[in-house]
């Protein structure tokens, strides 16, 4: 292209470089002719931008790991602090609200079976979980593949949505039996539904265009939803699957109120009924670690999956100039 | 590159391809998009379509590609009735539809890639193309890192890679801002006066069409027909002082007063502003 433009500037016609020193007056790249300068003035912005970035790396990472981690520690403290004095100053019997510091011990002293019903629950919800991804995704890329398909499922799935899960643990627990079929039966058949409209959702926002560019390469309609559609839905896929992780720990639990002899939902059941208050809340403690572990879970894969998609600060800034 | 590229799976010639429309029409139930649309592109020629927004040229377009059926009538390009996809072609779009995921050389790549052709041999041809719109150094970068007008180039690259021997533009530039329209304007003329690829470029821009044109087709308001080809000669290759010449200005002015005529465009036929045109901006038409 230079020298393209070279020999352009040798012709008869008026020369390029004649024109660009006419125009040399543009601040950004005063010595660029002016056909080149729009692309030169954005790849000097765009080094400016990413040199920042690029100074400091590691101080701008522990400030933000600092920040994702101090301010929930933050925050948690300021929880504990409050329920503590709560408890202190409206003198509320051990019974009703427990100590910080009681609930702590109850773990301790529990620790083995805390641990024990945990895997028994972290069990149930990871195998529901996986269950309504495994059948949420085809059934969405199916929906979304055939119009027909989707005018003939999709209504009653979305009409289904409309019984609550809980009402329906205790048939599943017919149906499935007291063990841990039912459960992920039932955390299955909750985090299933997110899991299938985004998966549905996703796939259709592709624009149109961008699957017309798949087909003059010569596309069929496999490939382009391996290369086109399906890596173009992940993001919006993923806000399911993150919302499913939440709701498949709710039916665990639902499953375990119903009939179960293990679980952390069974452990709440039984303690609640012996009034050992200091248990429940330590079980409850334990849910909260066990459902955020999983949500951390989700989101680490979204990270490895789709890098190109997690916004961090520095990309922000550069995209932006 | 090498002049005995033989790619293995798609046929594609360098040799550019005339492309003929034969009465084509096309109608969405009741409504007519396009009626009776006749006409022919020579090889090598750039040709624009310009017309009032809705007035199918985009609609011709995309059933140029083989991605919309015509209702009526046929297209051939190179002699072969148009009936399913097209793929010897690059295409360009409004949006520069990049692959979020894909850094500028993968976007440009994915036409290799897609295609099955062999991408060492490529790989170079989209290095070039990349600096070649005064984006080396970026090959690495991700769509989500670069400017609308950066994205446009790396789409502009990916529809030349595979060497198509015709080019179809959807309003490539209309998203962008003057300047760096501008500048695509002048990097698609150079890459087209070096490669002589038959473009087919629908715009709204008369000035863009003007510069970049052999032959400006002037479309009327839905249902769309031809209301008048006006060939473009100016010499090339072109460059911005071209357009500052009376013969320049002189084929904006009836390319503007055509709107005037149709009823499309009222009391600016005094001054057919070209930047003004420029900036306008509308949805494309279906």
């Amino acid at each position: 292209m230079r020298s393209r433009r070279a020999s352009a500037g040798a012709a008869p016609a008026t020369p390029y470089g004649q024109h660009g020193r006419k125009r040399s007056n543009l601040p950004s790249a005063p010595d660029v002719p002016v056909a080149t300068s729009a692309a030169g003035a954005e790849r000097a912005a765009g080094a400016a931008a990413s040199n920042p970035a690029q100074a400091v790396p590691g101080a701008g990472r522990a400030r933000r790991l600092g920040g994702s981690i101090g301010f929930p520690l933050l925050s948690l403290l300021g929880l504990l602090v409050t329920w503590r004095v709560v408890v202190t100053v409206f003198t509320i019997p051990a019974f009703l609200l427990p100590t910080p510091e009681a609930v702590g011990q109850s773990m301790i002293e529990n620790a083995a079976t805390l641990l024990r019903h945990s895997r028994a629950t972290l069990a149930e919800v990871t195998f529901g979980y996986l269950a309504a991804i495994a059948v949420g995704v085809p059934l969405g890329a199916i929906m979304a593949s055939w119009r027909t398909v989707e005018r003939l499922v999709y209504p009653p799935i979305v009409a289904s949505q409309g019984i609550p899960k809980s009402a329906l643990a205790p048939l599943f627990v017919i149906w499935f039996g007291f063990g841990i079929q039912s459960k992920i039966f039932i955390a299955m058949s909750i985090a299933f539904f997110p899991v299938v409209v985004t998966t549905l959702t996703g796939l259709k926002l592709v624009p149109g265009d961008m699957l017309n560019l798949g087909r003059t390469m010569g596309m069929n309609r496999l490939r382009l939803f391996w290369a086109i559609q399906l890596p173009h839905a992940l993001p919006t896929m993923f806000s399911g699957f993150k919302v499913g992780i939440t709701l498949a720990v709710v039916g665990a639990i639902v499953g375990e109120f119903v009939a179960a002899d293990r679980g952390l939902g069974y452990l709440l059941i039984i303690s609640i009924s012996q009034f050992n208050t200091e248990l429940v809340f330590a079980a409850l403690v334990v849910l909260g670690g066990v459902g955020m572990l999983l949500y951390l879970a989700v989101m680490l894969a979204e990270r490895l999956l789709i890098p190109w998609h997690v916004p961090d600060p520095e990309s922000r800034a550069v995209s932006t100039m | 590159m090498p002049s005995t590229l033989k790619p293995p799976r798609e046929q594609v010639s360098r040799d550019s391809v005339g492309i003929e429309y034969r009465a084509v029409t096309k109608s969405y139930g009741p409504v007519h998009a396009l009626d009776e649309v006749s006409f022919s592109v020579e090889p090598g020629s750039f040709v624009s379509l310009v017309g009032p927004s809705g007035c199918g040229k985009s609609t011709l377009l995309l059933m140029t590609a083989g991605l919309v059926p015509t209702t009526t009538g046929s297209i051939l390009i190179g002699g072969g009735t148009v009936n399913s996809p097209q793929t010897e072609l690059g295409i360009a779009f409004q949006d520069a539809t990049l692959l979020d995921w894909r850094d500028a050389l993968g976007n440009v790549m994915l036409q290799i890639e897609a295609r099955h052709m062999d991408r060492s041999r490529y790989e170079p041809a989209a290095r070039t193309l990349l600096s070649q719109v005064g984006l080396d150094g970026f090959e690495r970068a991700y769509p989500r890192q670069m400017s609308g007008g950066m994205r446009q180039r790396v789409s502009l690259c990916r529809a030349l890679v595979h060497d198509p021997p015709l080019l179809l533009m959807d309003e490539p530039f209309g998203a962008l801002d003057y300047l760096t329209r501008a500048q695509l304007m002048l990097d698609l003329h150079n890459l087209w006066y070096e490669r002589s690829k038959t473009v087919l470029f629908v715009t709204h821009s008369v000035e863009e069409a003007v510069f970049l044109s052999n032959r400006v087709i002037i479309m009327t308001p839905r249902p769309g027909r031809i209301d008048r080809t006006i060939g473009i000669d100016l010499p090339t290759p072109r460059n911005l002082h071209v357009r500052r010449s009376a013969k320049f200005s002189g084929y904006v002015d009836e390319i503007t007063a055509a709107f005037v005529e149709q009823g499309v465009l009222h009391e600016s036929l005094g001054a057919p502003d070209a930047d003004r045109e420029g900036q306008k901006v509308d949805g494309r038409p279906t």
